[in-house]
C-alpha cells in the first residue's frame, strides 16, 4: 500500500481535457474539535469530466463536499471554484454550483413542484420551462404535484437531482447520488451525467463508496482514505483495441483447449482457460476453439477491477 | 441574482403551506369571534372598548403562536436537513436569515391583525360604541378606545422582543422545542428574577429585560410597575436587548458550520 504524503500535490489532470481547473483544493484542512477530518487536501478537478471521489465510510467525502458548498469552513486552506474562493467570494463561487449533500432533504409538506419553485425563486436564471424540463428528465411527471412526504427514497433522490441541475450549473456536486435509486434510475443518471459533460461541458464531482459504480461513470477517480488523498487515477471507459487484457474462456474441455492453442499462450485457472491478449486475439481464439469442436460457454475479460485495487489500497475497506 | 422578495415569498410559503399554521389561525379566529359573545353574556352594560380591552387578556395567544413560528423558522430547517439545500444558493447567509426574520415579523402582524380585526368586528355587532355604565375606569388620561390601541401597540412590542428571543434560540440551538421551551421558561424565570432583584431596591434591576417588558405598565403609571422607570428608559433598554439578540443571532448563523 502506498501512502503519498499530503505535502506532495497529486495532479488531478488528465491528458484529455485542458483548461483551468473547475475546482482547486489548496491544502484544505478540516478539524472538528481535536479530530482532523481532512488532512491537507490538494487536488485539481479539470473541466468537462465526471470526476469520482471515492473513499470508504467515514473517510471524509461528505465533509469535503460540505466545504466545497460553503456549508463548512475549512480550518486551513481554500477551495477555488471557477476562479472564485468559496470562503472569500461565496456568492460568485456557489452560483456556478448545483449540489446534493448527503440525503436530499426537501420540504415534506410541499409538493415536489413547489420545492423546485423554492429553488427557482432564489435565482434569476431559471425559467418555468426549465422546471418542466428537469421534471421530465427525472421522470417525476406523474408525482410532481404530490406532497414530498409521500415520496419514496428514490423519488426524493430524483427530486434532489432535479434541484441540483435546475440552473444548469457549471459544476455539479453529487454526494452518493445513486443511493436509493433503482437500476433503471442509476443507469439513467449515469447516462445523463455523461451526456451533461459532453453537451454542456459540465464538470461533475461525484462521491461514492460504490466502486463498481465509479468505474462505470467516471473519467478520473480520486481516492481518499481517513481524510488523506491516497491516489488519483484515470479510468479508460472504452476498451482500447491494442491493450492486452487477461481474458477467461469458459470451455467444456479446458485441457484440450490449452493444448490446441499452445501451452505458452495461456494458463488454466479455476477451471477456465486464461489468456492475455487484445480484442482481435479474443476473436481469433474463439474461432479456433469453435472450429476444433470445443464448446465456448462464455468469454470474460479479467481486468482487475478498481474495486480490487481500491480494497487493496484502503486495506480491505475497514471503517476508519 | 433574483430579488430579495423572492426569498421572503419562499419563507411565507413555508409558513402558510403548513397545516399547523392554519390550526393556529383557526383557534385564534375562534377566540376572537367567541370571546365577545361570552363577554356579552357575562358582563351586563359594558361598551365596545371595554369588551375589546377584555379580549386583550387573550393576546398571549397571538404572541405564543408567533413564538412557535419563530422557533421553527431556522431550527426546522436544521432538523429537517433542508438547511443544506437552502444555503447553497447564491445568497449570503445573512440575507437568507433576514428573509426568515421578516417573514416571522409579517406573521406576527398578520395574527395580531386577525385577532384584533375579528374581535373588533364581532364586538361592534354586540356592543355600543358609546361608553356604558359598567365600563372599567382606571386612572386613564384618554378614552377606553385609546387605552385599547395603546395596549395593543405595547403588546406588539413585547411580542417582537419575545419572538426575536425565540428566533435567536432557534438559530443558536437549532432545536425547535428547545427554542420554545427556553423562551417560555425565561418568561417565568424572568418574572422571578425581577421579583428577587427588584428594580425598586437594586439599581441593576432596572436593566433587566423583564422589568421593562410589558410596556402596558406605563398606561396606568408614568413610572411603571416599580416606580423607578419611564417608558423612554424601558424602550431604550429593550432596544439594547433587541440589538444584542439580533447581532448574536446573525453572527452565529453566519459563522457556524452546517453539519446537519
Ligand atoms: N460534525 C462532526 N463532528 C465530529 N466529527 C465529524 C463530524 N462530521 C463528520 N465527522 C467525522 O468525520 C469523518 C468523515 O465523515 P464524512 O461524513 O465526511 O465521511 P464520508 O466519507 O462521507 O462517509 P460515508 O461514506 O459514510 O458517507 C468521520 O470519521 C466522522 O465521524
Ligand atoms: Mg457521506
Amino acid at each position: 500500500m502506498e501512502i503519498i504524503s499530503d505535502k506532495i500535490p497529486i495532479p488531478g489532470g488528465s491528458g484529455k481535457t485542458v483548461g483551468e481547473p473547475v475546482v482547486r483544493f489548496d491544502n484544505v484542512v478540516k478539524r472538528i474539535g481535536r479530530k482532523t477530518i481532512i488532512e491537507g487536501l490538494t487536488l485539481d478537478v479539470p473541466p468537462g469530466q465526471v470526476y469520482g471521489f471515492l473513499g470508504p465510510n467515514g473517510s471524509g467525502k461528505t465533509t469535503t463536499i460540505r466545504m466545497m458548498t460553503g456549508l463548512m469552513a475549512p480550518s486551513a486552506g481554500d477551495i477555488i471554484i471557477c476562479g472564485h474562493s468559496i470562503t472569500g467570494q461565496f456568492e460568485q463561487a456557489i452560483s456556478q454550483v448545483g449540489a446534493i449533500v448527503e440525503n436530499p432533504e426537501m420540504y415534506g409538506y410541499l409538493s415536489g413542484y413547489q420545492n423546485l419553485l423554492q429553488y427557482a425563486r432564489m435565482r434569476s436564471d431559471v425559467p418555468k420551462e426549465r422546471i418542466g424540463e428537469v421534471i421530465r428528465f427525472t421522470g417525476l411527471e406523474h408525482r410532481i404535484h404530490d406532497k414530498v412526504s409521500t415520496y419514496s427514497l428514490g423519488m426524493r433522490q430524483r427530486l434532489g437531482v432535479a434541484q441540483a441541475i435546475l440552473h444548469r450549473p457549471k459544476l455539479l456536486i453529487l454526494d452518493e447520488p445513486t443511493n436509493g435509486l433503482d437500476p433503471q434510475g442509476i443507469r439513467e443518471l449515469r447516462d445523463y451525467l455523461r451526456e451533461l459533460t459532453r453537451s454542456e461541458g459540465t464538470t461533475v464531482f461525484v462521491s461514492s463508496h460504490l466502486l463498481s459504480e465509479m468505474e462505470l461513470m467516471c473519467d478520473t477517480v480520486a481516492i481518499i482514505q481517513a481524510g488523506r488523498l491516497i491516489d488519483v487515477r484515470e479510468l479508460h471507459s472504452e476498451a482500447d483495441a491494442d491493450t492486452t487484457v487477461e481474458t477467461a474462456f469458459d470451455v467444456d474441455r479446458v485441457e484440450e483447449a490449452l493444448v490446441l492453442l499452445g501451452e505458452e499462450i495461456g494458463i488454466i485457472r479455476d477451471g477456465r482457460l486464461v489468456v492475455r491478449t487484445n480484442r482481435q486475439g479474443i476473436a481469433e481464439i474463439n474461432m479456433r476453439l469453435v472450429q476444433a469442436g470445443i464448446a465456448v460457454y462464455g468469454i470474460r475479460t479479467l481486468t482487475r477491477s478498481l474495486e480490487d485495487q481500491f480494497l487493496e489500497m484502503t486495506g480491505g475497506g475497514h471503517i476508519v | 441574482m433574483s430579488n430579495f422578495f423572492g426569498l421572503i415569498h419562499n419563507e411565507n410559503i413555508k409558513i402558510y403551506a403548513r397545516m399547523r399554521t392554519w390550526v393556529m389561525l383557526g383557534v385564534l379566529a375562534l377566540i376572537a369571534l367567541l370571546m365577545p359573545v361570552l363577554i356579552h353574556f357575562v358582563s351586563e352594560g359594558i361598551g365596545l372598548w371595554s369588551a375589546m380591552n377584555t379580549l386583550l387578556l387573550f393576546s398571549f395567544l397571538p404572541t405564543v403562536f408567533t413564538i412557535a413560528v419563530a422557533a421553527d423558522s431556522a431550527a426546522g430547517e436544521f432538523s429537517r436537513g433542508t438547511i443544506k439545500l437552502l444555503l447553497i444558493r447564491p445568497w449570503s447567509r445573512s440575507k437568507i436569515l433576514l428573509s426568515k426574520y421578516i417573514s416571522v415579523l409579517l406573521f406576527m402582524l398578520a395574527v395580531y391583525a386577525l385577532f384584533a380585526g375579528l374581535g373588533l368586528l364581532m364586538s361592534s355587532l354586540l356592543f355600543d360604541t358609546e361608553s356604558a355604565a359598567n365600563d372599567m375606569i382606571g386612572q386613564l388620561t384618554g378614552s377606553l378606545g385609546d387605552y385599547f390601541w395603546w395596549s395593543l401597540l405595547y403588546r406588539l412590542v413585547d411580542c417582537l422582543i419575545y419572538f426575536t428571543m425565540a428566533f435567536m434560540f432557534s438559530v443558536v440551538f437549532r432545536s425547535n422545542s428547545l427554542a420554545v421551551a427556553l423562551t417560555i421558561i425565561l418568561l417565568f424565570i424572568g418574572d422571578l428574577v425581577t421579583l428577587l432583584i427588584s428594580p425598586e431596591r437594586y439599581e441593576i434591576g432596572r436593566y433587566l429585560l423583564f422589568a421593562n417588558l410589558d410596556l402596558s405598565q406605563y398606561i396606568s403609571s408614568e413610572t411603571g410597575n416599580y416606580g423607578v422607570t419611564t417608558i423612554g428608559f424601558s424602550l431604550a433598554v429593550l432596544a439594547v436587548y433587541y440589538v444584542i439578540f439580533l447581532a448574536l443571532t446573525f453572527w452565529v448563523f453566519r459563522k457556524r458550520d452546517v453539519a446537519a
